[in-house]
């Protein structure tokens, strides 16, 4: 039987869909809002996984009869093609002759770490659609996504409470027709924490290969986490406190990055670690300019490779470590060349040189040129004949 | 000279003859201008030497001020979207007879050599039908990468990099009409940081001048966003004593601060390098690494862990 349960169990329709009421109903009301024209803010949902985000959704295009398109990292490999299928199904009608349409972006977190401009592009592109798009995230608070959620209406999803994944579970053994032990069952629904996709995992690996479930831990707690990361015995080890983890790869690899020396008190270990980090780093920008996530295995190989096997001059206690300062630094003043097309070409015309030339030697020159405490502001705006947005652009460049 | 508000632009040469440090090559084209025939023309150099100015001077020149605007058109290879938009362009502005005595119109390609050898192969096609009534001058940093059919096909004037001398007389008589104090060390650092690139020394020169009453060689490198050679040096000598983490305080203050990118801390960390006072032998084995980690940064995604991983392997250098 090859069927994923989670798959083979996904409800039909929305009376079979799972105890999210509070999300549901903030659902409804912004789409009906966003259907009569009262507002046209895209809706955020987030919350952990498998707490049935992606699903209402879909489930509400079902029912609706409205055309569902879909939008992840998966299927976008360059930030050209994004841009592309956003701009085209944010303004053509739906394909398929039905009512109207949903747009769902999923994993915002990913595409925003895969295209660092796609956060300002959608905020861009958002305002100019006439459909509801739907933004999913698993935390609405991570970093990098302020400014889109400032612009949305955010609907809170929660784990799902233990009593309900249990009661799921019995039925699902039920059509099964199978037998699970009570205390099985209720132990899949408590380890599973609210995730219903990962219990029900856990369930179809007990009925065919009556495996034991392994603890899934979950720990927001990074400090504990790249401790556990350092002391990791194999790769698998590693691999498995990386997934319990909730904070995403870049993330991690910056808070090993910044730690290094304190990891190692002796330069040969440090420059080995760096020598590792720098090549996990190099695939990491093939994946990004290629999308080829294939690649992904070898960054975790060698990230985890990093901090658990080069064993030179290591220390061996807790480590208190520290906050990658460089992110913290880069974070706040990190902004975007997203929409300053029409501006370089001005200023490329008018200074006979190329869009290249201006992006890299003349905005950061002109945004100088324009500031208030600028002398020669006036003349450098009338010369260009910059409106006021333009010089707020450039103003407020990074 | 009209009230302009960007420099580069205000004093931008109207004629051949003002232009800075290239006699030669400015010599032969006057010689062409007074003949009132030119051929297709290739201006090879080094960015801000004057290939662009001395196209428009021609231009101006040969069609007088009239009918300049009518007769000339400014292309360029790396804004264009591929060779067949520059045909058009070209077609359609080749469709009319030019205005005036001279017979040709005359179009300017800027940075040619981005083409790619097949696109250059069906730009020199189009030289070929239009040349009737065009002339083309292209414009690129390396001859060598324009095919040689075309390069044949070309007379080519070669525009030197501009001498500190000159760059420093010119930076003088903008400050001076534009009413601005600048020190001998503030001068000094504009050459530096501009390496006889005259455009960018005068862009530098505005900004400068924009938020300071003198111009001064600290707010010359904060304004250009580059470190001042001395943070360099100290970055370098605390990782070369093994004094990672200082070292790489350093490093993030100038990135983050300064905002200056991880590939020109590199270019000058290796300009400092070829500069520091050691045996050529360990500083081969620097440089060595310097290129490695500059060939990362291209491929890598996060410059400030490359640029670590090179002060952590300079400490290993100052250890044993």
């Amino acid at each position: 039987m090859s069927t994923l349960f989670i798959e083979k169990y996904k409800p039909k329709s929305l009376s079979e869909y799972l105890d999210q009421k509070e999300a549901t109903e903030k659902f409804n009301t912004w789409l009906k809002k966003f259907i009569k024209g009262e507002t046209s803010k895209p809706a955020l949902l987030f919350g952990p996984s498998g707490s049935g985000k992606t699903l209402l959704v879909e489930l509400e295009a079902k029912e609706l009869g409205f055309e569902l398109v879909k939008i992840d990292p998966v299927s976008i490999s360059s930030f050209e093609e994004l841009c592309r299928a956003l701009s085209s199904t944010l303004t053509s009608t739906s394909l398929f002759g039905s009512q109207g349409k949903i747009i769902l972006i999923d994993e915002v977190e990913g595409l925003r770490s895969l295209f660092p401009r796609f956060i300002s592009f959608l905020i861009h592109v958002i305002e100019k659609s006439k459909y509801p798009i739907v933004l999913i995230a698993n935390n609405a608070y991570a970093l990098g996504l302020r400014d889109i959620r400032l612009k949305s209406e955010t609907i809170k999803f929660r784990r799902i409470p233990k009593p309900t994944i249990l009661h799921y579970l019995k039925r699902v053994v039920q059509l099964e027709g199978g037998h699970v032990d009570n205390k099985i069952l209720n132990a899949i629904a408590e380890n599973a924490k609210g995730d219903v996709r990962a219990a029900l995992n856990d369930l179809q690996s007990i009925l065919l290969y009556k495996t034991q479930i392994h603890a899934r831990d979950i720990k927001i707690d990074v400090f504990a986490a790249i401790n556990k990361l350092l002391r990791a015995k194999s790769f698998e080890e590693g691999l498995r406190v990386f997934e319990e983890l909730e904070i995403d790869y870049p993330l991690l690899f910056q808070w090993v990055a910044e730690n290094l020396p304190l990891i190692y008190n002796e330069p040969r270990g440090l420059v080995m670690a760096y020598e590792k980090l720098s090549k996990a780093d190099i695939f990491l920008g093939r994946i990004k300019k290629e999308g080829n996530w294939s690649l992904l295995k070898y960054f975790f190989d060698l990230m985890f490779g990093t901090v658990a096997f080069v064993s030179v001059g290591k220390r061996k206690k807790f480590i208190p470590f520290k906050f990658p300062t460089y992110l913290k630094k880069i974070s706040s003043s990190r902004k975007d060349r997203g929409e300053e097309k029409e501006l370089v070409a001005k200023i490329s015309s008018k200074c006979h040189v190329s869009s290249k030339k201006v992006i890299s030697e003349y905005l950061p020159f002109i945004k100088l040129l324009v500031q208030k405490q600028s002398k020669y502001r006036k003349e450098v705006i009338n010369y260009l004949s910059l409106g006021r947005d333009e010089v707020k652009k450039l103003i407020h460049l990074s | 000279m009209s009230a302009n508000g960007i420099w580069t632009e205000k004093y931008r040469p109207q004629t051949l003859k003002e232009i800075t440090d290239q006699e030669e090559t400015v010599e032969r084209l006057k010689r062409f201008v007074a003949t009132k025939s030119i051929p297709h023309m290739l201006f090879a150099g080094p960015p801000g030497t004057g290939k662009t100015t001395a196209a428009i001077c021609l231009a101006k020149e040969l069609f007088g001020p009239g009918s300049f605007r009518s007769n000339f058109i400014e292309l360029n290879a790396s804004d264009e979207r591929g060779i067949e938009t520059i045909r058009t362009r070209v077609k359609d502005f080749a469709r009319t007879s030019p205005i005036g005595e001279f017979p040709y119109k005359i179009i300017c390609l800027d940075e040619a050599d981005n083409l790619t050898s097949d696109a250059q192969q069906a730009l020199r096609r189009t030289m070929e039908i239009f040349s009737h009534n065009c002339r083309f001058i292209l414009i690129c940093n390396y001859s060598s990468k324009i095919i040689e059919p075309i390069q044949s096909r070309c007379a080519i004037f070669r525009f030197q990099r501009i001498s500190e001398e000159k760059i420093k007389e010119r930076l003088l008589y903008i400050a001076e009409k534009e009413k601005v104090s600048i020190s001998g060390k503030g001068l000094d650092a504009i050459v530096y940081i501009t390496e006889g690139d005259l455009r960018r020394a005068i862009n530098l020169l505005q900004t400068s001048a924009a938020l300071n009453e003198e111009i001064t060689e600290e707010i010359v490198f904060k304004v250009a966003g580059r470190a001042h050679p001395a943070e360099i040096r100290k970055m370098l000598t605390l990782s070369l004593e093994g004094k990672f983490k200082e070292a790489r305080d350093t490093l993030y203050n100038l990135m983050t601060r300064y905002g200056v990118s991880a590939s020109d801390i590199l270019q000058q960390v290796h300009r400092e390098i070829l500069n520091m006072d050691i045996e050529e032998e360990r500083k081969t084995a620097l440089l060595d690494y310097v290129g490695e980690v500059d060939f990362r940064l291209s491929e890598g995604a996060h410059p400030d862990v490359q640029l670590s991983a090179l002060l952590a392997k300079f400490s290993l250098f100052g250890a044993v």
